[in-house]
């Protein structure tokens, strides 16, 4: 009698203590990221931003991550603080690479994209680098709503209501900017200044969310669509409707997890919640107006072109010859097993040289292919953010390599190059098949590949949630390690970026032609479906080639374009030659350095590129808003 | 060499000294005890090998874990490669522990210098139940905190769990655990009324203890209010049996602390 | 001189495209033929680009049939189309760094196709576009730097070195001043005379429909509202049907022209005569 009277009081205590804030919890998230969704698309007048797709909580992870391995005696200051700082630094960094693009839907969801990759990079090679067991530390990523107190939830009410309070001086002005930016202005609305406040308070909301329980995908993009599909116009009636909707999706879904999970698997809501997601921002997209894009066009103008033909196959020759003189001679330099750095010689050549030259071979191959695709990709959708490793074909190999890790266990290495070809194919198809379609414009099939990643990007958090020594391997292969490249297989991708190479010359006319636009292309007998749908395949093909080598996070292909610009090269076949060395001789470099500068650590080239390219990548485009 | 810290712990345990271990820098972080020999090659990271420096040393073994099976033609070329998986669920605990040192010892000639520890490590268990078997003993929860609001919870055929039956004692969670044998949970799936001696391995993130402190419903667990809490120092959670014997005495001098 | 025949008609039966409820073009026939201009008027959202677009081929036709030299036009490739017919959409892209001389190279697309070398009749086919539209003088300088007016005429170029039989021209003049205005309307002609093709011009100047087309097609809601020689066009009644305004004309004496304005609403033209 005694006894089942304390196991009531028991479970009224975990009722009251764990299942009613976990309730609350959801509730409150829910509405905060559905508002914080509603305030950012209504400001950037952009159906597709949401908190997520601007990389706050890629920011958040980064900076906790960093602390977590670095200064853990820092989280004394509050683990939201730490969040906080890391999301609000990725959305400026997001809206400053997007302003020269004024903002576009596209652009910022691109530049969204770039930097939480980048920012997932850098994650990785923190893990790999410190503390590789203890990966369970980034379980924080996925977005899990258990409560032990109601404190968390007191807390994170009181914050946003002071958001909301300030969202209630904003409404007015806000809903003013439905008619437009210069008719706001023009009615007495300080644009800037109103928009800087909202999008503060949307980050602020979202951030203290994130930092409260994680990572919770896509409520913030879905509430606000649901909202308006519902018909519901004015901003103040969105903004409520949106924080119903949330609150009811979140609270279900959390709900959904708790019966299904029961004692089994660990699911974080959060990653539940981006899986369902994903394919919304699909729907989203082919509901979005297609717009030709027009993009306001900052190259270089160079004054005089007199000679320009002879001078770029001069550049084009010398760059060549540099590219192999540079091979030649990295390729002989390393560190002996003392540390000191050495040229190959004698007896060491023969143990060495099959171990080096193979890797630099595959990776200066892999680097050139993904430049081509890249080159073919921005010219064909004229957005200097597109790229192969963004197009969904990578995000294809990784999601083949996840569900072989983890359904295989730890027998999964036979079935790992076979899954990866698979995922790579199989998001290829996706991705043509979309293009093919008669209205496809060149930017959906980008988006496409965004809301691809978006959902393997969930899909690898929930296996990372879970740990163990797969997980590490997962994150392994994501870095891009090129260190086992047999001499056969990199023999093979350097002669596969020299046939593509020679097949995309073979387009470059297309190339010339289909960034005037469909109707112009059309006028002077170009097939545009037919030669998108090639120059797109060319472009998977590269991708699917390539990722398996370096990894999925290289920036190569986003990079090895901007620099073609930089040497003010425009015509195409040109450009393409270019592109395609300049990838192979920074992924020469890449390799080179990730073999010797941690030694006798190695680090895994993928990774090491990307930590390289992305920060000029960033500087380049930030010298195109100056111009 | 070894490409895997348990086998490598293992060697240096029947007296062989690795040519060269992965990661050397951080063994001594995770693995602690028994320590590496001071010229012990660093081969890099497990997932980015060295493979210049590894041709370089020319081994005569490479030891190797089955996630490294992938690599193991690659690996070939350099030397013969051996793959011994401590992952395996044993019948009896730490049996496949055992086995995987007499067949590591077969390959290194060090048959007789195993079958000496492996019969210290029976003293060891011997002493440690009769020890144990003077105090008033519960089931412990074996835990590591991740965060302010999840934990690791170990089970199964992980090294925690295997060490602790292999001390007779009895493990507090009988739910199912993943692959390597534990489960992340939300903190409040520890709670229960049984009578259980929490044991916390380290690291404790530092804010913890703030977050369990304001839970009601943590002040309210029965263990918590009869102080039935505490840490003890980390072993290396994926090694082999010198791993188990650093656990075991950490364990048992802990408990014996507590249970006196 | 090479081009695809001599010279091209087309001709478009009951053409008709609706989009939902929408009608944007509505039982509509028109023919092109050799030698002549022809000017495409009408009011806003009278369906004049739907048709430009119909006849280029860029828009499908829900119903009615077009036909090029009496031959439909589902049985010419896309490349055998463009060297008969040349479009000039209304937005005209922006070039990203072509040069004058790259952008109307463009226009040997259909003759050489996406393989096909580059040839010297190619060559010389730009050449003569650059000279007729005197825009070789900045055939080195990329397209956008250039004023609206030059980059228009060059754009017309790529159109000239596409040799086709037949030009679309979708407003090519709307945004330029009246000098601009007046030099492309004279190449258009020029061209139709001196290259025998028939040409199709979107334009909302009613008088220099008059002045320089040969023909003029009025468009109203999706169908043609009137048609004649371009003269004709330059009556009170015919505007006052078309744009739905009160219209005046008025002549000049030497040379003999005719010009129609819109009348002001009844207290603004009281303001606006000198006694008033």
């Amino acid at each position: 009698m005694a006894a089942s009277s304390i196991e009531t009081r028991f479970d009224r205590l975990i009722l009251l203590h764990a299942t009613l804030p976990r309730l609350a919890m959801a509730i409150l998230c829910g509405a905060g990221l559905a508002v914080s969704g509603a305030i950012l698309q209504q400001v950037l007048r952009n159906p597709l931003v949401a908190p997520d797709t601007l990389a706050v909580s890629a920011g958040a992870r980064l900076t906790l991550g960093l602390v977590t391995l670095l200064a853990p005696g820092l989280f004394g200051f509050g683990r939201d603080l730490v969040a906080i700082v890391g999301a609000v630094a990725a959305v400026a960094l997001v809206l400053v690479i997007s302003r020269s693009r004024k903002y576009s839907p596209v652009s910022m969801i691109l530049a969204g994209l770039v930097v939480s990759l980048y920012c997932g990079a850098l994650s990785i090679i923190l893990v790999l680098l410190k503390d590789r067991y203890l990966i369970g530390l980034f379980i924080w990523g996925s977005g899990s709503l258990s409560q032990q107190s109601w404190e968390p939830a007191i807390q994170l009410a009181m914050r946003l209501v002071v958001c909301g309070g300030v969202l209630l001086l904003l409404v007015r002005p806000l809903s003013v900017l439905d008619a437009g930016e210069d008719a706001a202005r023009n009615v007495g609305v300080p644009v800037e200044r109103i928009r800087l406040l909202a999008i503060g308070v949307a980050v602020l909301m979202a951030a203290f969310i994130t930092s409260t329980v994680g990572v919770i995908g896509f409520i913030g993009l879905a509430a606000p669509a649901l909202a308006t599909f519902c018909g519901v116009q004015r901003f103040a009636a969105r903004c409520l409707w949106s924080a119903i909707m949330g609150a009811l999706l979140l609270l279900v879904t959390d709900l959904a997890v708790q019966l299904l999970s029961g004692d089994g698997a660990f699911i974080p809501t959060g990653a539940v919640t981006a899986v369902i997601g994903s394919p919304l921002l699909l729907l989203l997209l082919s509901r979005l107006q297609s717009r030709q894009p027009q993009p306001p066009t900052n190259e270089t103008l160079t004054s005089s072109r007199v000679g320009q033909s002879r001078r770029t196959a001069l550049l084009l020759t010398l760059l060549g010859a540099a590219t192999l003189a540079g091979l030649a001679a990295l390729v002989m330099i390393g560190r002996g097993p003392d540390g000191s750095w050495s040229i190959l010689n004698g007896e060491m050549f023969a143990d060495v040289l099959p171990w080096r030259l193979p890797r630099m071979l595959a990776t200066a191959g892999a680097g050139g292919l993904l430049a081509i695709g890249g080159y073919i990709l921005q010219r064909v959708t004229q957005n200097p953010l597109a790229s192969p490793e963004i197009m969904g074909v990578s995000a294809g190999a990784i999601m083949g390599a996840a569900i072989a890790l983890s359904f295989a266990g730890s027998s999964m290495d036979i079935g790992l190059g076979l899954a990866t070809t698979i995922g790579s194919f199989a998001a290829l198809l996706f991705v043509l098949s979309i293009s093919l379609r008669r209205s496809a414009a060149p930017e959906r099939i980008l988006l496409a590949g965004v809301a691809l990643t978006a959902l393997v990007d969930a899909v690898v958090g929930l296996i990372i949630a879970n740990g163990g020594p797969s997980s590490v391997l997962l994150l392994a292969w994501l870095a891009g390690s090129a260190s086992d490249i047999s001499l056969p297989v990199a023999l093979a991708t350097v002669g596969a970026a020299v046939v593509l190479l020679a097949v995309g010359l073979l387009g470059s006319r297309w190339l010339a032609v289909l960034p005037l636009g469909a109707s112009v292309a059309t006028g002077v007998g170009v097939r545009v479906p037919v030669a998108q749908s090639a120059l797109f395949a060319l472009v998977a093909l590269t991708a699917a080639i390539a990722t398996p080598v370096i990894g999925p996070l290289t920036f190569v292909g986003l990079m090895a374009p901007h620099l073609v610009r930089l040497f003010g090269i425009r015509s195409a076949p040109a450009g393409l030659v270019l592109s395609a060395l300049i990838g192979a001789a920074l992924m020469i470099i890449a390799d080179t350095l990730a073999r010797t500068i941690a030694f006798p650590l190695q680090l895994p080239t993928g990774i090491l590129a990307s930590l390289l390219a992305c920060p000029v990548l960033l500087l380049l485009i930030a010298m195109g808003n100056k111009r | 060499m070894a490409l895997d810290w348990a086998l490598a712990e293992t060697m240096i345990a029947i007296g062989r000294r690795p040519a060269g271990v992965v990661a050397a820098a951080d063994y001594a972080k995770f693995v602690i005890e028994p320590a590496l020999p001071p010229d012990t090659a660093d081969l890099g990271l497990q997932q980015e090998l060295n493979f210049e420096l590894i041709a370089a040393l020319r081994p005569r073994l490479i030891l190797i874990s089955p996630f490294l099976q992938r690599l193991k033609p690659t690996l070939d070329r350099i030397a013969p490669s051996l793959n011994l998986s401590v992952y395996e669920v044993s019948e009896t605990p730490l049996a496949n522990r055992i086995a995987i040192t007499r067949e590591l010892a077969s390959h290194v000639d060090a048959s007789q210098a195993a079958e000496t520890y492996i019969r210290r490590l029976d003293a060891l268990r011997a002493d440690s139940t009769a020890r144990l078997a003077k105090l008033q003993r519960r089931p412990v929860l074996l835990v590591s905190f991740i965060d302010n609001r999840h934990a690791r919870v170990y089970g199964g055929s992980s090294l925690y769990a295997e060490t602790l039956a292999w001390l007779g004692l009895e493990s507090a969670w009988s739910k199912p655990v993943g692959n390597f044998g534990f489960e992340t949970v939300g903190l409040e799936q520890l709670a229960t009324l049984a009578d259980v001696e929490l044991v916390a391995v380290e690291p404790v993130p530092p804010d913890i203890t703030y977050a369990l402190s304001s839970s009601p419903l943590w002040k309210e667990l029965p263990f918590v209010k009869a102080k039935r809490e505490g840490r003890i120092a980390p072993a290396f959670m994926f090694g082999g049996l010198p791993s188990a014997e650093r656990f075991s005495k950490l364990l048992v001098s802990h408990l014996e602390e507590r249970w006196i | 001189m090479t081009t695809a025949t001599e010279a091209s008609t087309l001709q478009l039966t009951s053409g008709s495209v609706f989009i939902g409820e929408a009608r944007l073009l509505d039982d509509v026939s028109i023919s092109l033929v050799p030698c002549t201009v022809t000017g495409l008027i009408g009011p806003n959202g009278a369906g004049k680009s739907t048709l430009a677009r119909a006849l280029a081929r860029q828009q499908p036709l829900t119903s009615g049939e077009c036909r090029l030299d009496g031959k439909p036009y589902a049985s010419f490739s896309s490349r055998e189309f463009s060297r008969r017919i040349a479009y000039l959409p209304q937005a005209i892209p922006t070039t990203s760094g072509l040069t004058v001389e790259e952008l109307v190279s463009i226009g040997r697309y259909p003759w050489h196709g996406a393989l096909g070398k580059f040839t010297d009749s190619d060559r010389a086919a730009v050449k003569e576009a650059l000279a007729i539209t005197n825009t070789d003088i900045f055939a080195d300088r990329p397209t956008d730097t250039l004023s609206g007016g030059e980059r228009q005429r060059c754009w017309i170029a790529m159109l000239l070195a596409q040799q086709a039989n037949i030009l679309l021209l979708d407003e090519p003049v709307s945004a330029l001043d009246i000098r601009y205005q007046i030099e492309t309307m004279s190449l258009v002609r020029h061209v139709s005379r001196i290259r025998n093709v028939a040409i199709l011009i979107i334009l909302h100047d009613i008088n220099l429909a008059a002045r320089y087309c040969d023909h003029v097609v009025a468009m109203k809601a999706g169908r043609i509202a009137w048609q004649g020689a371009a003269p004709n066009l330059i009556d009170a009644h015919v505007l006052e049907a078309i744009y739905e305004t009160p219209m005046a004309v008025v002549s000049t004496l030497e040379p003999n022209q005719r010009f129609a304005f819109a009348k002001l609403p009844g207290d603004l033209s009281k303001r606006a005569s000198p006694e008033g």
